[in-house]
């Protein structure tokens, strides 16, 4: 369908093409009649046009490199947050070994502990949108996340308010 | 040694005396605030008594306490886990009638870890038997294995777990002794329902602990003995 589209496109472009081959070979300048590219007004404008548009490209990358997410309560409190997005999962294989084979419970470290601070203030779920704290980034990078089929998403603290 | 050196060796001294008095509280809160941080071992042996003479017939505080602790549906179909039962005797010669509560018995040598073959049923060095549902494939060999029928496979996606207790579809699942609670220092939930204090919990291996004293004093049996499981879970009045 897309070939068909372009096909259609190439041919009712064909004519202009032979119009622009047959024409003498002028600047553009002239062949518009525009004597005001040559003004120095004209070329600061195109300058800071031109400046505009890369630093609008520049933001657009920064914005596509990292994913809007709702860290909830938010804070540092075992590392950074450049080294936990990397190796997070590196943390989180290491202590569920630890804490259901030899039953050590870091309650710091401890998966409920991160939902507790990192669930959302509007639902509190770590999953469930597109900016949430685990969803935003797994989207992104498409990275299927098990967690949750067993654990639960919410906040413990307010989990309990709710039973009471 | 020269003069200098001594007052060296006394300055280094106390300075490390005074690092250490000043560190000390601060390893201790730091303990405090960060839970167990030491392995466990097996100094400790969990375990239960229970007296049946005193489980009330048609009382089931246990079951229920259980299914709230855990998240349990606390439905009976096929399909649904159940932890914990009550199950009621009859000797049909003498016509006694008995009722008790029969969950996993946190053998010391469980046929459901024999079975097992990922390594996800597995017992912990004190003693309470364990499914490790991140290995658990829901093969079922351990269901099979198990003499007491404790154990209950997960045939629906679940939702709303409770934040201690993970639980998923496609996963064994049995009484865990409350290990949550009993990591924290508290009984299991069971325990801690029962208006008869019929199920004493504690360490078999401490000789002053009340069980202990209990179960050398008074007559208590482990269901199925010949097949040499040396269960955890013992029954009084059987």
């Amino acid at each position: 369908m897309n070939l068909l589209r372009y096909q259609y496109a190439v041919l009712r472009a064909s004519p202009l093409l032979a119009y622009l081959k047959g024409m003498p070979r002028i600047s553009l300048s002239r062949a518009l009649h525009l004597d005001l590219l040559a003004t120095a007004h004209f070329r600061i404008a195109v300058f800071l046009a031109a400046l505009f548009c890369l630093t609008s490209i520049a933001g657009a990358t920064e914005n596509y490199g990292l994913p809007k997410i709702d860290i909830g309560k938010g804070g540092e409190c075992v590392k950074d947050t450049k080294w936990m997005r990397k190796n997070h999962m590196h943390l989180l294989y290491e202590l569920r070994d630890k804490t259901v084979h030899k039953g050590i419970r870091d309650d710091k470290l401890s998966l409920k502990n991160c939902i507790e601070c990192h669930a959302s203030t509007k639902d509190n779920s770590v999953i469930g949108r597109a900016d949430s704290f685990c969803e935003g980034c797994h989207r992104f990078e498409a990275v299927k996340i098990d967690c949750f089929e067993c654990h639960s998403s919410k906040r413990s603290s307010a989990m309990t308010q709710k039973e009471h | 040694m020269s003069d200098i050196n001594v007052q060296r060796r006394q300055f280094l001294k106390t300075s490390v005396g005074a690092a250490a008095v000043a560190i000390a509280p601060g390893i201790l809160l730091f303990d405090m605030a960060h839970g167990k941080t030491e392995a466990v071992t097996s100094k400790v042996r969990w375990g239960m008594l229970i007296d049946t003479a005193n489980c009330a017939d048609g009382c089931n505080d246990c079951v229920n306490a259980c299914n709230k602790e855990n998240g349990l549906s606390g439905g009976l179909s096929q399909t649904d886990s159940q932890w914990i039962r009550k199950v009621d005797l009859k000797d049909m010669r003498t016509g006694r009638e008995l009722s008790l509560p029969m969950m996993c018995q946190h053998c010391e040598n469980p046929p459901c870890v024999d079975v097992c073959p990922t390594g996800a049923s597995f017992g912990r060095a004190d003693g309470i038997v364990l499914v490790d549902k991140h290995l658990c494939i829901g093969c079922r060999y351990c269901m099979m294995a198990c003499p007491y029928k404790a154990r209950s496979f997960v045939h629906e996606p679940l939702h709303d777990q409770k934040a201690d207790v993970p639980r998923g579809k496609g996963t064994v699942e049995s009484c865990t002794m409350c290990v949550h609670r009993v990591d924290k220092g508290q009984q299991p939930a069971c325990a801690e329902a029962c208006p008869n204090k019929s199920i004493l919990f504690g360490n078999l291996n401490d000789p002053d602990s009340e069980i202990s004293k209990k179960i050398r004093t008074i007559a208590s049996v482990q269901i199925r003995a010949d097949l040499g499981l040396n269960t955890g879970i013992r029954y009084q009045g059987l």
